[in-house]
């Protein structure tokens, strides 16, 4: 996953699709139908709020079209919208640390969560609520590397800092959580240790 | 390699597969059951915020619907989210945006919202004078506007290729929307007026600053005075200076500067004031 998911035809289509979207806002339409999911999925893993996902989603569109103009065709399109949408996420995620936010509990849908094994999904529940502890950014890069699969040049770029800052973050992040894990009920862990 | 160096390893992000490290694993049941807690925690990542549920129907007519018709990207057209101009009006902000202003994503007035005096005016000559309720565009092509609230902190990604009216009470920032956003732990803090106040680390106010991103670009910021791209900076002069092999921002005298960046310019840095000595100068600035 940490690559593009355009393939190079969607690649090609893209710059089509940027090209004619320069014109006028039709052809945008087409790429937001296409990276809607990518950017709503992405937005989502890192704030795990229905609502502000939603916001972000437009707000990074928005924010893509009026950029249109200075897309760099060299870069994958959808990473470049992920860009974006990862800057607001982030700045999301600092917000909320300054309001009263709602639980996770309150935005699972937890008949809805049970598709993966038991032991991985209890486990899954303690990692997210580890990773609210963290600060907003260490916790976007724990999402991207781990969750999303980007790789830490792709995450450093995205986050806008260097790739060694990213690599001491998430081992940091990861500290923190095997941290918080270690403190949990012996069962969370699937029988691991 | 011992255990404890092992596991530490085995925090970093590829660390399990490092040759040492798998060899060590392979013959210490210890860290062989701390590797498994690891390896599962790494997969239960891989679930975090799964499923994600699928995005409202109408998210693309909703996204659309704030794109104006017949606008052209890096061109006036993408209405402001009516949240954030609620925001800003509910705190007594004479908003004057432009039809390209760069809209933070919707959510709660700003800090420091208290501080915003109840009706800035915007003076004459500025160019972002008010010109009725409507949006006016001001910012060349691919260059978006957005007005500075009393108390923002702006968090500068990259390249500037700014320009900005940093005068009292019309403060207005032209920059690149994907190297400039909203963040609550920013480089620069600003005004009333959208005046430069400080950066953290390194007060007072020097005679400007000098950011330089990862590309060519440099941004001067003469105290009250326009936000340039690729401004003179002046020789011997105290700026705070920020680049790409530094952390943060920080004091220091340019003695040499080749315009675009920061690797083949020289300048002698000077410590932090005091926090005591700066807090008067602060205060004068606001």
């Amino acid at each position: 996953m940490g690559e593009s998911p355009a393939a190079p035809d969607g690649a090609a289509e893209d710059r089509e699709l940027v090209r004619l979207a320069l014109s006028g806002k039709d052809a945008f339409r087409r790429l937001v139908e296409k990276y809607q999911g990518l950017v709503h999925g992405t937005v989502y893993r890192m704030l795990h709020n229905r609502a502000d996902a939603e916001d972000l989603t437009q707000e990074t569109f928005l924010r893509a079209f009026r950029a249109l103009a200075r897309y760099d065709p060299a870069v994958p399109f959808p990473r470049w919208l992920v860009t974006i949408a990862v800057r607001l996420g982030v700045d999301q995620l600092r917000r909320a640390k300054r309001r009263p936010a709602a639980s996770l509990d309150e935005v699972r849908e937890p008949a809805a969560r049970q598709h993966a094994p038991d032991e991985t999904v209890a486990l899954r529940d303690l990692v997210e609520a580890a990773l609210a502890r963290l600060r907003p950014r260490p916790r976007a890069a724990y999402v991207l590397h781990y969750a999303e699969g980007y790789g830490l040049a792709e995450v450093a770029q995205m986050l806008g800092t260097r790739e060694g800052t990213v690599k001491s973050e998430l081992f940091r992040a990861r500290a923190t959580l095997r941290e918080y894990l270690g403190a949990a009920p012996p069962g969370a862990h699937g029988g691991a240790a | 390699m011992n255990c404890r160096a092992v596991r530490k390893r085995l925090l970093e992000p590829g660390g399990g597969a490092r040759p040492e490290v798998a060899a060590h694993v392979a013959g210490c049941p210890a860290c062989t059951a701390e590797a498994r807690v690891l390896s599962r925690l790494e997969a239960a990542s891989r679930e975090v915020g799964l499923p994600v549920p699928a995005p409202s129907p109408d998210l693309v007519d909703r996204v659309m619907s704030r794109i104006e018709p017949g606008a052209g990207p890096g061109r006036r057209g993408v209405l402001t989210a009516p949240r954030v101009l609620w925001a800003f009006a509910a705190a007594g902000t004479l908003v004057v945006v432009t039809g390209t202003y760069l809209a933070g994503p919707p959510g709660p007035p700003r800090e420091r919202t208290e501080e915003v005096p109840p009706t800035p005016a915007v003076p004459a000559g500025s160019p972002t004078e008010p010109a009725g309720p409507g949006p006016q565009t001001v910012a060349p092509p691919g260059i978006q506007s957005r007005l500075l609230a009393y108390g923002t902190t702006l968090k500068l990604w990259g390249p500037l290729d700014a320009q900005a009216n940093l005068n009292p009470r019309s403060a207005w920032l032209n920059a690149r929307p994907d190297y400039c956003q909203d963040a609550n732990e920013g480089d620069l803090r600003y005004g009333e007026g959208g005046e430069v106040l400080d950066v953290p680390g390194a007060n007072p106010p020097e005679t400007g600053i000098v950011a330089c991103g990862e590309g060519p670009l440099d941004a001067v910021v003469p105290a009250g005075q326009a936000l340039q791209a690729n401004a003179p900076v002046l020789l011997n002069q105290n700026y705070l200076i920020r680049s790409p092999s530094q952390r943060g921002w920080f004091r220091a005298k340019v003695v040499r500067h080749v315009p675009g960046t920061c690797a083949e310019s020289q300048y002698e840095r000077i410590e932090p004031a005091e926090p005591e000595a700066a807090a008067p100068q602060r205060q004068q600035a606001k």
